[in-house]
C-alpha cells in the first residue's frame, strides 16, 4: 500500500533510493533523525564558537542525511551554506543565513519525525 | 561472495544504506564499518581487504590520509557529497565516486567498475617490481634484489641483497600481491625468492647465510618448484 509522504519530502526520489519498502524507510528517518539532532547541536556551537572551519564540516557532513531523507531542499540549502562559508572570512558574515538555515534544519527534524509516526502506524 | 570490504564512514545513514546495498548485490561482504580513519587503519594494519568505500571528510584525518597510509592498495570507492573530491580522487587512483545520496542503480555501477578494473589489472606475473611504503615514500624494490621476506607481527621486514626494509602489512596479503613466478610462501612467516635459495637441509632453507624455516605443508610445493636433477 502507498503512502502519502510530506509534501517537502521528495516521494519519487525516496522510491528510486528503497523503493516501497516502507520499513526500511522508518529506520532510515530513525537513523538520520538520531544523528541529526546531535549534529545540530555540534552546528550551533561552531557557530557560538565563531569556528567558520567546524560550521561549514558540520554543515557538510549533516547535509546529505537530509538528501537520504529525501529533503532534497534542505540537502541544496546546506550545500549553499557551506560554499558561503568558503566566500566569507568570518561566522558573522553568514548571521542571517545561519537563522534560515536553523529554522530549515528543525522544520526538517520535526518532519522526519512526524514521518516516523505515520510509517509506525502505516507499517503496522 | 567476492569481494570483501569495510567502509569507512561517519554517516550512520549512509553506512547502513551502503550495508544494505553489499548485502542486495550478493558480491561484497562488509567486514566492519569504521566512523573514522584511526580506527579503520588499525583494522587494515591487521586485516586485508579488497575493497574500501571511503567517505573524505570525517572527524579528524580524511579518506585521503587513509590512502596515504595504508601499506597495500585495495580498489577505493569514495563515498562523498562533495564533487570537488573528484580531481583528488582521480590523483588517488580510486576506481569510482559515489557522490551521496546515491541509488542502489548507482551502486551497481560503482561495483561493476571495481570488477571491470580488476579484470583489466595485468596478472602480477608479468611485474618484475614492487613498490612498497617505508619510511614516508614509497621504495621500489626490483624483484631480483629480493631475498625473502619475514613477518614481524603487523609489519613485514624485506631482505633485500643490501638493505632491510621494514612496512605495515601481512604475509597472507602479500602471498596474493607478489609475482609468484619469482616469490612462494615457506611458512606461515614468509615469503622467499626461489632463485635465491642456496641450500635446503630437513626442514629449513638458506639464503645468503640466513635460515629460513619450511613447514611441512609447505615442503612438498617447495621441492617441486627446485630444478632437482
Amino acid at each position: 500500500m502507498s503512502f502519502n509522504f510530506n509534501p517537502k519530502i521528495d516521494r519519487d526520489f525516496i522510491i528510486s533510493m528503497y523503493e516501497e519498502d516502507y520499513p526500511y524507510i522508518s529506520e532510515v528517518f530513525a537513523t538520520t533523525l538520531g544523528q541529526l539532532i546531535p549534529d545540530i547541536e555540534i552546528v550551533k556551537k561552531a557557530f557560538t564558537n565563531r569556528d567558520l572551519e567546524s560550521l561549514r564540516k558540520q554543515v557538510h557532513k549533516i547535509k546529505p542525511a537530509f538528501g537520504f531523507a529525501g529533503l532534497r531542499d534542505t540537502e541544496a540549502l546546506c550545500q549553499q551554506f557551506e560554499d558561503n562559508c568558503l566566500s566569507v572570512s568570518s561566522t558573522e558574515a553568514l548571521a542571517d543565513k545561519y537563522e534560515t538555515l536553523i529554522i530549515s534544519l528543525g522544520e526538517c527534524c520535526n518532519i522526519i519525525q512526524q514521518e516516523i509516526e505515520k510509517l509506525k502506524a502505516h507499517n503496522n | 561472495m567476492s569481494l570483501s570490504c569495510i567502509i569507512v564512514e561517519d554517516l550512520q545513514v549512509a553506512a547502513d544504506f551502503l550495508k544494505k546495498c553489499c548485502e542486495k548485490s550478493g558480491q561484497v561482504e562488509v567486514k566492519a564499518h569504521f566512523p573514522n580513519v584511526s580506527d579503520a587503519l588499525a583494522y587494515l594494519n591487521e586485516h586485508s581487504v579488497d575493497l574500501l568505500f571511503l567517505d573524505v571528510e570525517m572527524p579528524g584525518a580524511t579518506g585521503f590520509d587513509l590512502l596515504d597510509q595504508i601499506a597495500y592498495s585495495p580498489k577505493v570507492i569514495l563515498t562523498t557529497s562533495k564533487p570537488e573530491y573528484a580531481y583528488d580522487a582521480f590523483e588517488y587512483n580510486v576506481t569510482d565516486f559515489l557522490k551521496k545520496p546515491f541509488t542502489y542503480q548507482r551502486f551497481i555501477e560503482s561495483l561493476q567498475k571495481v570488477t571491470a578494473h580488476a579484470d583489466s589489472t595485468p596478472a602480477t606475473v608479468s611485474i618484475d617490481h614492487i613498490f612498497i611504503k617505508t619510511e614516508g615514500k614509497l621504495v621500489r624494490l626490483n624483484n631480483d634484489d629480493i631475498l625473502y621476506i619475514e613477518s614481524m607481527g603487523d609489519y613485514v621486514k624485506f631482505v633485500t641483497t643490501d638493505k632491510k626494509y621494514v612496512t605495515h602489512n601481512t604475509i597472507k596479503n602479500l602471498e596474493d600481491k607478489v609475482n609468484k613466478e619469482s616469490f612462494m610462501k615457506v611458512h606461515r612467516s614468509y615469503i622467499i625468492n626461489i632463485s635465491k635459495i642456496d641450500d635446503i637441509r630437513e626442514n629449513d632453507l638458506y639464503i645468503k647465510g640466513n635460515e629460513i624455516p619450511v613447514s611441512k605443508a609447505h615442503k612438498p610445493e617447495v621441492m617441486k618448484r627446485l630444478n632437482i636433477i
